[in-house]
């Protein structure tokens, strides 16, 4: 466990009255074992002294841990055995100071015979001082892991939930129904074609949704399943081509990444248009990156159209998940009309 | 009793057909004498045959199927025909209008049936009420964009698209505007006044005189001794500082 938190994150405590309780309990406890061990010492005086101790060790790690901007908990821990440390040399102070104060307050305590005899005890404080400190930290990183696995479950349930609520819009569910009703008694053929290729697109839906990655011709599965519906919709208004070289199909990508690109395009810029127009997928490779673009001839975009209504920010946060910064969205305009958009990612073969 | 005539305007040849036969089937005496594919020939074909009804489809290219009902309002009965889900059918709910939802089933068109001919028996509704169901519709379904969605910057010899969502801030330099995304620097004309106006104010801040702040990318701002602050942003290194009249902006946060 210490093994593998070199480079963690570094942890936060949270002082609570339960944990500030737990701490003078843990001091109370090793008062009474520290009486146990020295037969001649008070109950009292350890009890004191310990509690000043442990007091003051805690106040130091608890300050370090949250006031001191680190990267890893490597460098994290080696601040805390530097903050026992100081702890112990302020609770030293404080608790000879205060046993002094209560039960001697005649003599002096600073005689050296007097701090000589301290010795034992410095070298127990260091040890407690760390195992309990150990345990804290422990306890604490335990619940943080926790705490982040859960956030990762959360995105990748909401992420597949977002995904499929996308592919279900129903504007595109009731039309397309809509279609294929329409075709069943007149042209029988061509509602089976539909209904097949739109029971093909919701089975690749389904299937990729709940992938982490999926293969470049998977994807493109979803894809041509979609311009499938689209072209018998809208006739000879959309022509598509895809060109993607045997070489990439295989990659693994995450999963309908290229699928949205395309529907907007056929949603916002072929479908509005009166003569419709070309739709390009075209994909290749850059040395250690690949790019993959869509590019379509449809309405284009103004300075007002929908930009948040677009599922940008969905495809972001994945690429960002995935790739942690090494991929790139971006948005051109086509010439002479429509929209082309390219995202690069590292050529990754898995 | 003269006969009805009516149009229907869908892009979708199948399902143009299909309405047409069911529509039929529903009610004989129909003449439906014009079909459209899109908003333009629509208008052309209601201008042309002077129907009584006109079968709408919401989404059209050229012009959307409430395009067209707002600029023939009055001049005919409006049935609009969507496949939108019952949220925004709720819009459609009114007096001065009737709609289809698509699939369209025989139940649904007997009932349209019967209310297109007890209206066309009783005199014309005023166009004003017309147009006011319209207004409520497509204020339901298409609230416009009144702010700016997307910048174009020129950007080696093409024209970029940027989504002011990605936009960290933009900042004046002396003939253009900086525009800072996590991808880069791209310059645009607009000028900051321009923009200030035409961005959504609740999402983009003035912070100087020369700087306008996305305060979704922001990741931190922290006083300075000279009291303003610095604005840290969660996708790139630098800093942007606020000056000292827009700081309050800032305080209590």
């Amino acid at each position: 466990m210490v093994m593998d938190s070199f480079n963690s994150p570094p942890i936060r405590f949270k002082v609570t009255p339960g944990r500030i309780f737990f701490m003078l309990l843990g001091n109370t406890l090793i008062a009474l074992f520290m009486t146990g061990l020295h037969s001649e010492s008070r109950f009292l005086t350890s009890f004191v002294y310990s509690q000043c101790m442990g007091i003051s060790i805690a106040t130091c790690v608890i300050f370090v841990v949250n006031y001191f901007k680190v990267s890893t908990l490597t460098v994290q821990t080696i601040l805390v055995i530097a903050a026992i440390v100081v702890g112990i040399g302020i609770g030293v102070t404080a608790g000879l100071s205060a046993v002094n104060f209560i039960w001697s307050p005649d003599s002096s305590i600073w005689r050296p015979e007097k701090l000589k005899s301290q010795a034992p005890n410095l070298l127990y404080s260091l040890l407690f001082g760390a195992i309990v400190s150990y345990v804290f930290i422990s306890v604490q990183k335990m619940s943080d892991e926790k705490i982040r696995r859960l956030e990762v479950e959360k995105n990748a349930a909401i992420t597949e939930i977002k995904l499929l609520q996308s592919q279900m819009e129903p504007h595109f569910l009731f039309n397309t129904l809509s279609n294929i009703l329409s075709l069943i008694d007149g042209d029988p053929r061509k509602a089976r074609n539909m209904l097949e290729a739109f029971t093909a697109f919701l089975r690749a839906s389904l299937v990729t949704a709940r992938s982490e990655t999926i293969t470049v011709s998977q994807e493109m599965d979803v894809v041509k399943n979609y311009l499938e519906i689209f072209r018998m919709r809208m006739g000879d208004r959309l022509r598509y081509s895809i060109e993607i070289p045997e070489s990439l199909q295989s990659l693994r990508i995450p999963p309908l990444l290229i699928q949205p690109l395309v529907e907007n395009a056929v949603k916002h810029g072929l479908e509005p248009s009166v003569s419709g127009g070309n739709l390009l997928i075209r994909a290749g490779r850059d040395g250690d990156r690949m790019r993959i673009m869509v590019t379509d001839s449809g309405i284009g975009i103004n300075e007002l159209s929908p930009g948040n209504g677009i599922g940008l920010e969905n495809i972001r946060k994945r690429l960002d998940l995935l790739y942690q910064g090494r991929s790139r969205i971006s948005f051109e305009e086509n010439q002479p009309s429509g929209v082309r958009v390219a995202i690069e990612i590292p050529y990754e073969t898995k | 009793m003269r006969q009805i005539r009516a149009i229907i305007a869908d892009d979708e040849e199948a399902l143009r057909s299909y309405l047409k036969k069911k529509l039929l089937s529903a009610w004989p005496e129909l003449a439906i004498t014009g079909e459209a594919g899109d908003g333009p020939a629509a208008l052309r074909l209601i201008a042309d045959s002077r129907p009584d009804i006109a079968f709408l489809d919401v989404q059209m290219p050229g012009a959307t199927g409430l395009e067209v009902a707002r600029r023939i309002a009055g001049t005919c009965a409006v049935v609009f025909v969507t496949a939108y889900n019952k949220y925004a059918v709720e819009a459609f709910e009114s007096e001065a209008l009737d709609y289809l939802l698509k699939p369209v089933t025989d139940e649904r068109i007997e009932k349209t049936v019967k209310r297109l001919k007890e209206r066309l028996n009783t005199p014309h509704l005023s166009a004003a009420s017309v147009s006011e169901a319209i207004e409520k519709i497509a204020f339901a379904l298409q609230k416009p964009a009144v702010f700016l969605q997307w910048i174009k910057a020129q950007h080696k010899g093409g024209v970029r698209l940027i989504p002011v969502n990605e936009i960290c801030y933009f900042k004046a330099t002396d003939k253009y505007t900086t525009v800072r995304t996590r991808d880069g620097e791209f310059l645009i004309r607009k000028t900051i006044k321009e923009l200030e106006e035409e961005l959504e104010p609740g999402q983009f801040w003035r912070v100087h005189r020369s700087a306008i702040v996305n305060v979704r990318a922001i990741q931190t701002v922290a006083d300075s001794l000279s009291g303003s602050c610095m604005i840290k942003f969660k996708d790139i290194q630098e800093d942007l500082s606020v000056s000292r009249a827009y700081s309050h902006l800032f305080r209590q946060m």
